[in-house]
């Protein structure tokens, strides 16, 4: 979630369309699905074979995943019946049964060399549940990655003062200030700080269903039921934990 | 997943954590944002170099001028901030006002399409003094390298100083060495003046509560500090970490030096670890004098760390220039104890030398004295009296020979010897004798022509006109030896060359020649002459500098500057290296022979090369031109010989 490039995206589009254009060999759609989400598969696989194979391993899975969204006939394949659910949920599936592959594979090599005492990929599966909760919450930190990017590109559309408002964000969570030095650091009044606070965290709130909306198609109950979930998600985590 | 509380305030609780995700790790977008900045046309942006606090260092090539350069430009985040926008404008305006090789140049400055300031400067390549100091790799610079660059920054926040600006946040991470040794304080972003030259601009920085933002890749102890107290805490003076900015002065850098120095010595700053910036609100003479007193280093050193590092400003030394004299004194006091141990071991042998070599003649001169005197006693016996007079003449002219070639006079042996080639002769004396003799002449000789080349060559390269002048004597001395430049190839240059003297004197002139050439005319044959010298002279490191000479490959080049430290490599390889260098890099040559003399101070060319190109290279050094040239004086085995013709006024300094 490192590199997400919304400037390739089509106002008004879903993922889905990205996803279609992706499908159709859109090399800027393809960038775009790989760097948005590439960090939440890596830490599903990460997680659901931490006692068992090396980080080669699972960057080869990783590729894999990708590489089974864009080939002819792969997942993206049958998108057109995902579609309109969740891409999370889509994403979710192509990942676990690229893993299921992996674990397959590695069951059948290690049976064939059983009596070379191989010991490399067998120690997996972890917990199923606690490994679909890994991809959820990771899933919920994209996302909220994904909303400060969109909330930086329209800020930087609309000038100085939006701009201001991100940097208050960005002070208060990336640095933990308090408001009353975020004020004197950038020459601003303290009713004036809060008040640019308070304005900023509804645009960030505008931002995220936004970005959830681009993953999820459904009326704005279920959207606001989706943001509330990925809260949930990370409530009683924090950065670093 | 679990339903959200639909409590208000639980849920605002949740929205922050949920911001705390979004903030915490840096996305791309923020340094997408920044790259939004929109660069004059003429600047092709080739990635990002290095994040500071408030800007980024990105490289760029100057489609323009044909040059790389480095471009900084604000942070998207504070493009828009007064504050951070002053500072930089203010970095931009102060570097470049520090005209000196050991301050990067600032090229150019403006303002984008949305008014956000930019500016270029030199792109330096190298690393930071802070990762060379970490580098504990073998072959690693050593503490005495490590001090030449100490001198180095020293001499740059001397300049400043003297020019009424300091620094106030000098610590290895912002000093660049470069891959030829260049050695460059950088992020003059908290600088300021402390004189009445002080602008506008300089009062409206002061003025804000200052706050410089932390390096996003800095680790705790280098983060430059929001806030009140300026500076790095590892490296900060008590004056500083308590805030107290109007004490804030020279003599706060001259802090930072001695931390600097504590860490070139120790491995560690004066200050570490997460409370460093409790331990500078906090220390103590006595801390710091029990720090100094537990140093395993020079205690000439650890003076002038304790010296630096007073806790009272008053007592420390009042700036930057009295450092670097103390670091001077210091390295000149070591110079001239090395200079005296190598003396010493040359004399020694030197007369081994002369001794091998006399004893050497004299059992050649015995050798034929014997076979002459044995004919001399046949002849004697055959005939007797007559005969007498000339055996005592010939065997006196035989020991007056031998006298001679032990006292170095070698034409007045020849004669001898000649002299008594006429009287064997004349008396009659077996032929195999007069040839035994003429033997002995004939070697003499040669040793005479080898000298007498071998001189030649030290005036051409020894005369401090490395131009046409030079080159015309080497044209017509090898057009003597038979050399065609234009008409033969380098293989029949290198055979008529082999037995023209002593190989390596011989290539030391061919590439002497080589490299005037191409400074004075780069069309021409040099690369020819460099073939030459590989033919005559096939060291593989020798060829490969000459063939990065040729080529003029820059990564071949910073790879060998790399790869030969001047504390293991000759100077003779050194020298070779820095006149490739200076083909591309007069400056860089500069700088990498600056690091030669540390570890080769009685060489005589290493002080010659570096005299000249203080004196050519710009910024031109007169006083350090001065000093080496003194240098190479005092080295030279004619006691008669100057650099730059008689010594001026300053000869008593």
């Amino acid at each position: 979630m490192t590199d997400s490039r919304t400037s390739w995206i089509e106002p008004g589009e879903t993922c889905w369309h990205v996803v279609d254009r992706a499908r159709h060999g859109d090399d800027d759609a393809r960038g775009e699905l790989a760097s948005s989400y590439m960090a939440v598969v890596r830490a599903f696989l990460a997680k659901r074979w931490h006692s068992g194979p090396s980080s080669q391993l699972v960057d080869d899975a990783l590729q894999e995943v990708f590489v089974d969204l864009y080939k002819e006939g792969g997942a993206l394949g049958r998108f057109e019946s995902a579609k309109g659910t969740s891409f999370r949920a889509f994403l979710f599936g192509v990942t676990k049964n690229v893993a299921l592959r992996h674990e397959e594979r590695a069951k059948r090599e290690r049976s064939r060399r059983v009596d070379q005492g191989s010991r490399g990929f067998d120690a997996w599966p972890s917990d199923d549940t606690a490994v679909s909760r890994v991809f959820d919450r990771e899933w919920a930190v994209a996302l909220m990655q994904r909303a400060r990017t969109r909330l930086e590109t329209l800020a930087a559309e609309k000038g100085d003062a939006a701009l201001l408002r991100v940097e208050i964000l960005r002070q208060r969570f990336e640095e933990g200030r308090p408001i009353r030095d975020i004020a004197q650091q950038l020459d601003l009044d303290a009713s004036k700080a809060h008040h640019e606070y308070a304005k900023a965290r509804e645009e960030f709130k505008t931002s995220l269903r936004a970005e959830i909306a681009f993953h999820v198609s459904g009326t704005k109950e279920q959207l606001d039921h989706e943001c509330r979930l990925l809260l949930d998600l990370l409530a009683g985590h924090q950065p670093g934990t | 997943m679990t339903s959200a509380s639909e409590d208000p305030r639980e849920l605002e609780s949740r929205w922050d954590t949920g911001m705390s995700w979004a903030f915490t790790a840096r996305s791309s977008a923020d340094q997408r944002g920044e790259l939004r900045t929109v660069l004059p046309d003429r600047l092709v942006l080739e990635g990002e170099v290095a994040r500071g606090g408030i800007g980024i260092v990105l490289a760029a090539h100057d489609r323009v001028l044909g040059r790389d350069v480095a471009v900084k430009i604000l942070r998207d985040r504070y493009a828009s901030m007064a504050g951070p926008r002053r500072r930089f404008v203010t970095e931009a305006c102060i570097t470049s006002q520090l005209q000196h090789p050991g301050v990067v140049p600032i090229y150019d400055m403006g303002l984008d399409e949305r008014e956000w300031p930019w500016f270029t400067m030199k792109l330096v390549k190298g690393r930071s003094f802070a990762e060379v100091l970490a580098d504990r790799s073998p072959g690693s610079p050593t503490v005495h390298a490590h001090l030449a660059t100490f001198l180095q920054i020293c001499r740059t926040v001397a300049y400043a100083h003297a020019h009424g600006i300091i620094h106030r946040d000098l610590k290895p991470k912002n000093v660049m060495v470069g891959d030829y040794g260049e050695v460059l304080v950088m992020d003059w972003g908290l600088a300021k003046r402390t004189d009445e030259r002080r602008s506008d601009m300089d009062h409206a920085v002061e003025s804000e509560p200052v706050a410089t933002i932390p390096d996003e890749r800095a680790t705790a102890h280098d983060v430059t500090l929001e806030g009140s107290a300026l500076g790095t805490p590892a490296y900060m003076s008590p004056e500083q970490a308590r805030g107290k900015i109007d004490l804030i002065d020279a003599r706060s850098d001259v802090f930072a030096l001695g931390s600097i120095l504590l860490e070139i010595l120790s491995g560690k700053p004066m200050h570490g670890g997460g409370e460093a910036l409790a331990d500078a609100k906090n220390a103590t003479q006595e801390s710091i004098d029990v720090r100094c007193a537990g140093l395993d280093a020079d205690r000439d050193l650890v003076a002038i760390a304790r010296d630096c590092l007073a806790i009272d400003p008053d007592r420390r030394m009042p700036d930057a220039g009295h450092v670097k004299a103390r670091i001077e004194a210091h390295l000149d006091h070591l110079a001239e104890r090395a200079q005296r141990a190598e003396i010493e071991a040359a004399t020694a042998k030197a007369g081994a030398e002369a001794a091998r070599r006399s004893r050497r003649l004299v059992l050649a001169l015995v050798t034929a004295a014997f076979a002459v005197v044995t004919l001399i006693v046949s002849f004697v016996l055959w005939r007797s009296g007559e005969n007498a007079r000339m055996e005592r003449d010939i065997a006196v002219a035989l020991q007056e020979a031998e006298r001679q070639e032990a006292r170095g006079e070698f034409e007045q042996a020849i004669e001898t010897l000649l002299r008594t080639e006429g009287l064997v002769r004349a008396s009659g004396i077996d032929t195999v004798s007069v040839e035994s003799i003429h033997s002995s002449r004939s070697e003499l000789e040669a040793r005479v022509r080898d000298a007498e080349l071998v001189d030649l060559y030290d005036r051409i390269r020894s005369d401090p006109d490395p131009g046409p002048r030079r080159i015309h004597e080497y044209e017509r001395h090898f057009h003597q030896l038979g050399v065609d430049l234009r008409q033969s190839g380098s293989a029949t240059i290198a055979k008529t060359l082999e037995e023209a003297g002593p190989t390596q004197d011989v290539v030391l002139a061919i590439e002497d020649w080589a490299f005037a050439l191409a400074q004075e005319r780069p069309d021409s044959l040099w690369p020819k002459l460099l073939r030459v010298a590989d033919i005559l002279d096939s060291e593989p490191v020798h060829v490969r500098i000459r063939g990065v000479a040729t080529t003029g490959d820059r990564t071949e080049l910073a790879a060998l500057v790399h790869e030969l430290t001047p504390a293991t490599t000759a100077s003779r390889t050194c020298l070779l290296l820095a006149r490739a260098i200076e083909l591309r890099d007069a400056l860089g040559a500069r700088d990498f022979l600056e690091k030669v003399v540390v570890e080769h101070r009685s060489d005589f060319w290493v002080h010659f090369e570096l005299a000249l190109l203080y004196r050519r290279v710009e910024p031109v050094q007169p006083d350090a031109s001065e000093l080496h040239a003194r240098l190479a004086e005092a080295l030279h085995k004619r006691p008669e010989w100057r650099m730059f013709g008689a010594r001026g006024r300053r000869r008593g300094r």
